[in-house]
């Protein structure tokens, strides 16, 4: 009887989540589980052979003043972009909720830069902040806009930011607009009844109500941002002089570029585990506030 | 009920898209891939490779598509460590060093070896073992636009360019008629690898002097700023600067619009190479003559370097011999002696501009005036070799050159660009 | 009282506007300047073109392969967003349903794998599938996708079908509803919305994925769409031109994809509001 059921229960197991994990196993575990391996081998990504090296690798990523410097910038675009991804979604997920007309087309268009893949969407903002941008700066004499965003270091990170909010709103935005529609109409009429209404209404009701949503945007931009890759590569390529070069970048240029696999390897590893503190943390302090509806 | 016709729908789909997707795999007797790091010529070994096709129809020769850019490196990479590592490529010459244990040595007694000229076979060779073969010879140097030069200077002579005293008063006389003097590329590729690569290429005509040269800033022997040589490319550098037309926005980098820009004569030279005529060439509005002056680095127009432009051998094709069978190997031999030296192959890179460092290229072959003006300085001898920059594997380029940015728009001074390139040497190791 | 709504709608259509336009300039720029040369491109981005000379699209269709590249698009993104809309969902709702510490620790571990850089696993999957001799083939792509799709749509499953009562499911097992029929007849119509709201994302995602379709397809006849759009750029240039064209013709299925399914997105969301 108990047999059976634990063969029951294990069936139900491997029809629902069976499939599902061994992919999740096969693509994403057992090769990072493998790449970690090599973090530990002088493995040049090329030869056959490697040796093991110990901790080598790791000392000389915490004393690569390089990868330090290029970590904090990659803070700071983090923290910037996601604050103001997550405003400006929050914003027009708001006013595209509130009966404007044509909203379902304005929902449309604000989503389109989401069409577009992450590498070519870069080479034609490149051509926007250096040509475009410029143009107009020096024909209606705006001195700011007369030299490219990308070839002075303060700048060409805003030029990310940018690129990155321009890209990421619309995409949040989705999942905002769901969270706005999705609050119970009796909450809100009842907030109505009570009398509390615009920014009282916003501040009172509706933000708390949108907690699992800010979770979610929040945790997606966390980690998209860190990630960053295919825009640094096609938007600034580290330019001006390696200074917009960010963390994820970095790792692969160590990987294949400087050809020191191992050293790269265990780049990603720390970058992993510092973005994991983070979002973890973000979800955690997150879900307690989160109000049961 | 509505969402299993839904997935039903979907399955349908799957299926048949996975019907159209396999069927054709043909039995080939042999299949080659080929993998090309010069991107800009894809479309041009594409046809090659269908030409063949039709000529040996037993062959079939596949191209790798190749990634962007840096793709390019971590493709390769990944090509080779997933078993897939194509049977013949075309590489860099410091590439040779990473692959060395997986490419074919060529027996220099090939018969068909005679045709390669005497310096070409060298592109290729990796202590003391021919692995490469090169299809083009390019050049590069301070480029000039003859229209805008000659408005100025009507009887212009390169030649007369010999020193850094002649080339500031002709980029004065420029200036002072209203004519913007040069151009520099706000790449690091350009500044680092091109121009100060000259630094370490003008100690000596071959590539082994250059070599000690880095191998003394890498044991620390040597500091750059006590070169002569570091000195005076600097010197000149300034000037180039000072004369920039990008000035406003130096590091803008832009290879399309710098191009664009100097072939609609905006500027009188730029600091380029014959390869911009893969651009130029396709522009409607263009001025069609242009020739090359050295770079100068001091006041004696004897000293090497003053009269020479550098001329390399940037890519060489080599056979891959631990993942392909000797059939393969033997069949990508027979592919590029057919390329390289048969009239038709030839033809191609002809016409795709290249100027092959092969003594039987039909000798009414005419190129561009930029490819034409590098190929006068070669056949005088008057060249500088890059060979011991390219030789040295990994991101020395692209590193130096960031920090030659930095000093283009005053981020560090001298001093400071001379330390942060003495503290990279530093942390590389000698070859 | 209405009057001042409406005349607060007034200024917010118009700023939503402003925003929108904003937001669209740069296909203004892509969709103007597939009609112009790339000269004319560099010079004057902006300047309407005088002509609709489909001259770049003749050459984007002809460089691009473009019909070899749409099928090897469709096929993949198709094949791949099906079996990760599948597996995700009744792998979410297993994990929703069955609160046990594994179920804990393998959501855990899918979280924690999102934020995994690519770069990390890239040398390892191609050491291990190309050994298995599995590299250059459309179905190992797939397969990639499966596993790298896995975590955000079981996250994104898993915090919906929280939200869905699960009275509904006890209801129909009782009536001796087996769990595979109750899974798709109850469980799936509820998750409408949130499915086509994965599906949009993930086909976003691979339709326009560069550097893993990099990676594992070789052949020239199985390239997708990304990687034809990249035979204009050369390694230092942009012929600019023609991969105008060639990106319009890339983003056309996705728009009109986008066109069907938000009418259903809506839908979908308006239903869950009114339940």
């Amino acid at each position: 009887m108990r047999e059976s059921s634990l063969v029951k229960r294990g069936g139900y197991f491997l029809a629902f989540s069976g499939l599902s994990l061994f992919a999740f196993l096969c693509v994403l575990v057992i090769p990072f589980l493998y790449g970690f391996f090599l973090t530990f081998t002088d493995w040049n990504a090329i030869s056959d052979t490697f040796s093991f090296v110990g901790l080598q690798n790791y000392r000389t990523v915490f004393t690569d003043k390089e990868f330090l410097r290029q970590f904090l910038v990659t803070l700071r675009y983090v923290a910037i972009s996601a604050i103001l991804c997550n405003v400006v979604a929050f914003t027009l997920a708001y006013l595209l909720t509130s009966g404007i007309r044509g909203q379902n087309l304005l929902r449309g268009g604000f989503f389109v830069p989401n069409l577009i893949g992450g590498i070519i969407l870069g080479y034609i903002w490149k051509f926007m902040f250096a040509n475009v941008f410029t143009q107009i700066g020096k024909a209606w004499g705006i001195d700011w806009l007369k030299t490219s965003f990308l070839t002075n270091p303060d700048r060409a990170i805003w030029a990310m930011i940018i690129v990155t909010v321009w890209q990421y709103a619309g995409y949040l935005m989705m999942i905002y607009i769901a969270g706005f529609v999705g609050i119970p109409k009796d909450v809100q009429e009842a907030a109505d009844i009570d009398g509390a209404h615009g920014f009282r209404k916003l501040f009172r009701v509706t933000i708390p109500l949108m907690i699992p949503s800010f979770n979610i945007c929040m945790f997606i931009t966390l980690s998209r941002t860190f990630m960053t890759y295919d825009l640094n590569l096609s938007l600034t390529n580290g330019a001006p002089y390696g200074s917009t070069q960010l963390a994820a970048m970095h790792v692969y240029q160590k990987a294949f570029m400087s050809k020191q696999f191992g050293v790269g390897q265990a780049e990603a590893i720390v970058l992993f585990v510092v973005v994991a503190l983070i979002s973890v943390t973000q979800v955690l302090l997150n879900k307690k506030r989160e109000v049961e509806v | 009920m509505k969402n299993n016709r839904f997935f039903a729908f979907m399955l349908t789909l799957m299926l048949l898209t996975t019907m159209i997707s396999v069927g054709a795999t043909a039995e080939g007797d042999v299949k080659l891939t080929y993998y090309s790091t010069s991107a800009e010529v894809n479309a041009m070994f594409e046809e090659m490779f269908e030409r063949y096709h039709e000529i040996n129809p037993n062959v079939t020769i596949e191209l790798i598509p190749t990634g962007v850019g840096m793709g390019q490196q971590e493709q390769l990479q990944s090509l080779f460590a997933s078993g897939n590592a194509p049977t013949f490529m075309n590489i860099d010459p410091a590439n040779i060093l990473d692959y060395q244990d997986k490419l074919m040595v060529f027996d220099e007694d090939t018969e068909w070896f005679k045709y390669l000229n005497p310096d070409a076979i060298e592109a290729g060779r990796m202590d003391g073992l021919v692995y490469g073969l090169p299809f083009s010879t390019q050049g590069y140097a301070l480029c000039y636009n003859k229209r805008v030069v000659e408005s100025v200077i009507p009887d212009f002579d390169p030649a007369s360019i010999n020193t850094q005293d002649a080339l500031r008063a002709f980029f004065e006389t420029l200036d002072a008629a209203g004519v913007p003097p040069t151009m520099i590329h706000g790449a690091n590729w350009s500044v680092g690898a091109h121009y100060l690569g000259l630094v370490y290429a003008v100690h000596g005509k071959d590539t082994a002097s250059g070599l000690r040269f880095i191998e003394s800033l890498i044991d620390g022997t040597m500091k750059i700023a006590d070169d002569p040589l570091f000195q005076g490319y600097m010197d000149t550098y300034d000037l180039l600067v000072k004369y920039n037309y990008r000035k406003d926005d130096p590091l803008v980098g832009d290879i399309n619009a710098d191009d664009q820009a100097f072939a609609n004569g905006e500027c009188a030279t730029f600091f380029m190479g014959d390869w911009m005529w893969t651009i130029i060439g396709t522009l409607e509005s263009k001025d069609l003559e242009y020739g090359f002056i050295p770079v100068p680095w001091s006041n004696d127009p004897t000293a090497f370097g003053n009269t020479e432009v550098v001329v390399s051998m940037p890519k060489v094709m080599c056979i891959e011999v631990t993942q392909s069978t000797p059939e393969q190997q033997a069949a990508a031999m027979e592919v590029l002696e057919w390329m390289l030296t048969s009239a038709e192959g030839q033809e191609y890179f002809i016409q795709a501009g290249f100027s092959m460092p092969y003594n039987n290229v039909r000798e009414d072959a005419s190129y561009n005036s930029m490819t034409q003006a590098i190929a006068e300085y070669s056949a005088v001898g008057k060249t500088i070799n890059i060979g011991c920059f390219t030789y040295l594997t990994g991101d020395a380029w692209a590193k130096t050159g960031d920090m030659m940015l930095k000093y283009t728009v005053g981020a560090i001074d001298r001093a400071e660009l001379a330390e942060e390139i003495d503290a990279f040497w530093k942390t590389q190791t000698k070859q | 009282m209405s009057v001042r709504l409406r005349k607060q709608h007034w200024g917010r259509t118009v700023l939503v506007f402003l925003l929108l336009i904003l937001f669209l300039v740069p296909f203004y720029l892509v969709i103007n300047n597939s009609f112009r040369s790339t000269e004319l491109f560099v010079n004057s981005p902006f300047r309407l073109t005088n002509s609709l000379d489909p001259k770049n699209y003749i050459d984007a269709f002809a460089k691009m392969k473009f019909l070899n590249g749409l099928q090897n698009s469709f096929y993949i993104t198709i094949c791949a967003v099906a079996l990760i809309l599948f597996t995700a969902s009744m792998c979410a709702h297993y994990l929703v349903r069955n609160r046990s510490k594994l179920s804990n620790a393998i959501f855990g571990m899918m979280v924690a794998s999102m934020i995994v850089p690519f770069q990390a696993v890239m040398i390892p999957l191609a050491k291990i599938y190309g050994s298995l001799n599995l590299y250059n083939n459309s179905l190992t792509l797939i397969f990639f996708y499966m596993g790298f799709g896995q975590a955000f749509a079981v996250f994104i499953f898993h915090g919906f079908i929280k939200g869905i009562p699960v009275e509904l499911e006890e209801a129909a097992l009782i009536d001796g509803c087996g769990r595979l029929k109750n899974f798709f007849s109850i469980v799936m119509p509820n998750l409408k919305p949130v499915l086509v709201t994965v599906l949009i994302l993930d086909v976003l995602w691979i339709w326009n994925d560069y550097l893993l379709p990099s990676m594992v397809l070789l052949s020239p006849s199985l390239r997708t769409l990304p990687l034809s759009t990249f035979s204009f750029f050369t390694t230092y240039s942009v012929d600019y031109a023609p991969l105008m064209a060639g990106l319009v013709l890339t983003i056309i299925p996705v728009i009109a994809l986008y066109l069907l399914c938000q009418k259903q997105i809506i839908e979908g969301v308006v239903q869950g509001a009114i339940k």
